[in-house]
């Protein structure tokens, strides 16, 4: 008989494991249940659909006959409920109940949405969804056709419509992106000393915030919203500062991270902590039910510690090794390994910059030593050419100023993270060519010795060094036996 | 068990062929750099090429390595770590294993080149997107690989390259032994990953 493979989630992680649960086993029955009503896309490019440079069709994750064509049954608009292992069977919100052999839990991750006054006004939205960036869309759209708050004439320095960003982490940051665009004023309001304060150190923080400022948009930082200002019907107005002081707005962006989603695996007594514990083979604690994607909690391949992963480019890596699992498992002998995550692992082009930060990007503590350079010439492109062209210079030279003005001028910069011999984290920013050469040595620990951390230190650092000054490749342990 | 799903990517064995590096018959001459920019170019001539703007990328690098050439290639990863990290679905696998990029759709975000091990994902800056290597679909076999004057580069199958490997090891084998004489450095340091 064919074997039942059910998957709760239809997103990276659910849709990815589908599509390689497919080219395992061509005769399974392979069911989706997803919560949104929509086919999958790629989150990721939500910020396309505010300013309507993309749409609906051009971010989906496949057309929608691939479903068909590869055979998945796909059940949208609701939720798994509880999974009870002893019978291997699924239920559903509705109460439909499915059967399985081995069973997926790749229900992602929500907005933490902060618990503040008035925050559930309309008008204020984070950025995780379809419905999410339509609304935001909506609402800009009025703010910028002036019909967003009624009475309302700019005011606190600004003029037209305005949104206010919770946060300046990634998806604020995106979010604002195509806000931007469109013509609305942005207020980031920020906890912390500077933007992306969770990926990069104050230096490359400082670059974004110089970028944003010139882009027009405000900056609070180490200043958090307490209340949301709303009207009689409840749309919002304003926010108001711990300062007390209080800024008119159209939108407000709630842009305070995410949450994984634990309630099946709850329900279920499977184990939690921050996020559905998984192991070395991406096994939940029950058997036969495996876990991938943002709703899981695994090993953090540079700290030893425990990690959220909360990235896509993870969802489908553990996406393929879960399925794979899903088929050959549950022996150990006939599974794969995950090996982990790099907590921060993160790319883009912020404000126009371009920035990959891996590993420990700003640790504190005597054992780890930063080398930096920066590059502030003219002529600078960032173009590929060969590389080594940065100035290097040892020890951290955060002395050039601090806030907003660190990073003036700067067209590229580079930092590396050592631990003893290891590269235990590196941000680049202008200039992101070979990120993943240096990854590999941040993601295996593998010691660089002197010749290629030289080289590492120098920018100049490629895979052909490491091909032949005899050292395996760094991503060698995880070639198959 | 068959590296057919490796995590990190490396060596695809399922893939019908790729190309394989013998570093030691490098000579730097950068041939396939220029064959590789010139084919990803609008006129696909060299005195074209050069005359274009922007100026056609090389997708296959020629790396220094103190004064010894190594080309670096696109291996097609099984697992393919750029394919993983795309965020918009600009690259995919085809049919016939290659893993390729249509730039349409890319916004230029630069995952691929944070995941790529080999670093031979690189930015076009005047275009805002990433470039790699697409085995020169509208060709015999890649660009690169027709260029090199000494044989470095080879288009071929994996289970091919081992057997060409071993039978190269015997020639250079027999040189030692007062035989024929192999080239420099002679052929027994293949790609240690693309002949893992
Ligand atoms: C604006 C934005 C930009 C981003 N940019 C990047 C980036 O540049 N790089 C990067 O790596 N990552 C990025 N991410 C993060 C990336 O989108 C996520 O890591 C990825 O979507 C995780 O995939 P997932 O399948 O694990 O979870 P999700 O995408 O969260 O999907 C989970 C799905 O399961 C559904 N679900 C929840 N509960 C249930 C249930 N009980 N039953 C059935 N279905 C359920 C949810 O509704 C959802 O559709 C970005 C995210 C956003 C929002």
């Amino acid at each position: 008989m064919s074997r039942q493979y059910v998957i709760l989630g239809a997103s990276a992680a659910g849709i990815g494991a589908a599509a390689r649960l497919r080219e395992l086993d061509p005769e399974a029955v392979i069911t989706v249940v997803g919560e949104e009503p929509h086919y999958a896309y790629y989150r990721p490019l939500l910020p396309f659909l505010i300013d309507g440079r993309q749409s609906l069709a051009d971010i989906a994750f496949w057309p929608e006959q691939w479903y068909a064509e590869q055979r998945v049954r796909l059940i949208l608009g609701v939720r798994g409920h509880r999974i009870e292992p002893d019978r291997k069977v699924v239920e559903l919100e509705d109460g439909r109940r499915f059967d399985y052999d081995a069973l997926l839990l790749a229900v992602g991750a929500d907005s933490r949405i902060p618990t503040i006054p008035g925050i559930d006004a309309s008008g204020a939205y984070p950025l995780r969804t379809i419905d999410d960036a339509e609304r935001i869309a909506a609402r800009a759209r009025a703010a910028l056709a002036g019909t967003a708050v009624a009475g309302r004439r700019g005011g606190d320095g600004v003029d037209g419509a305005h949104a206010v960003l919770l946060g300046a982490g990634l998806v604020s940051l995106k979010a604002a992106e195509p806000l931007m665009n469109l013509g609305m004023r942005c207020t980031f309001v920020v906890a912390s000393a500077h933007p992306l304060s969770r990926v990069v150190d104050a230096r490359v923080g400082g670059m974004v915030a110089e970028r944003l400022l010139e882009r027009g948009a405000r900056l609070y930082f180490g200043r958090e919203v307490t209340a949301l200002l709303h009207d009689a019907d409840d749309s919002v107005t304003g926010v108001t500062l711990d300062t007390g002081e209080s800024l008119a707005c159209d939108l407000v962006i709630v842009g305070k991270g995410v949450a994984p989603n634990l309630e099946p695996a709850r329900r279920s007594e499977f184990a939690c902590h921050w996020g559905v514990r998984a192991g070395l083979y991406l096994e939940t604690t029950s058997p036969d039910v495996y876990a991938a994607g943002d709703c899981v909690e695994t090993n953090d391949v540079v700290t030893g510690g425990q990690q959220v992963a909360a990235l896509w480019t993870n969802a489908v890596s553990m996406a393929h090794i879960a399925a794979y699992n899903m088929v050959h498992g549950p022996e150990p002998g006939r599974m794969r390994r995950f090996p982990g995550v790099i907590g921060t692992m993160n790319s883009g082009v912020v404000a126009g910059l371009p920035i990959v930060a891996m590993g420990l990007t700003d640790p504190v503590g005597e054992r780890y030593e930063a080398v930096t350079a920066v590059d502030r010439s003219a002529g600078f492109t960032g173009n590929g050419g060969p590389p080594g062209e940065l100035g290097a210079s040892a020890g951290d030279d955060a002395s050039e100023g601090s806030g907003a003005s660190v990073g003036r001028g700067v067209r590229a910069f580079r930092k590396l993270v050592f631990d003893g011999d290891r590269l235990v984290g590196a941000i680049l920013a202008g200039r992101v060519d070979r990120a993943g050469v240096y990854r590999g040595f941040i993601e295996t620990g593998l010691p660089l010795g002197p010749t290629l951390r030289a080289a590492a230190e120098e920018g100049r650092l490629t895979y052909a060094d490491v091909q032949m000054r005899g050292q395996k490749p760094p991503y060698a342990n995880y070639m198959p036996m | 068990m068959p590296g057919t799903d490796t995590v990190a990517g490396a060596a695809r064995s399922a893939a019908p062929q790729e190309i394989y590096v013998v570093p030691s018959r490098c000579t730097g001459c950068r041939s396939c750099e220029m064959a590789c920019a010139v084919e990803h170019s609008q006129s696909k001539s060299l005195f074209g090429a050069i005359t274009e703007t922007p100026l056609p990328r090389r997708r296959i690098y020629v790396e220094a390595v103190d004064t010894v050439a190594v080309p670096v290639a696109c291996r097609h990863c099984d697992e393919a770590f750029c394919a993983n990290a795309c965020i918009t679905g600009a690259i995919r696998r085809d049919s016939r294993g290659f893993v390729l990029l249509d730039d349409s759709r890319c916004i230029g975000c630069n995952s691929c080149i944070m995941l790529c091990p080999f670093g031979v994902i690189q930015k076009d800056e005047t275009r805002h997107v990433a470039v790699k290597c697409d085995l020169c679909p509208d060709l015999p076999g890649p660009a690169c690989v027709a260029a090199c004057p000494t044989d470095a580069l080879r288009f071929q199958e994996a289970g091919d390259f081992a057997r060409s490997r071993r039978r190269t090891a015997a020639v250079v084998g027999a040189a030692a032994a007062g035989g024929v004489v192999a080239g420099p450095g002679g052929d027994a340091d293949p790609d240690p990953a693309a002949a893992d």
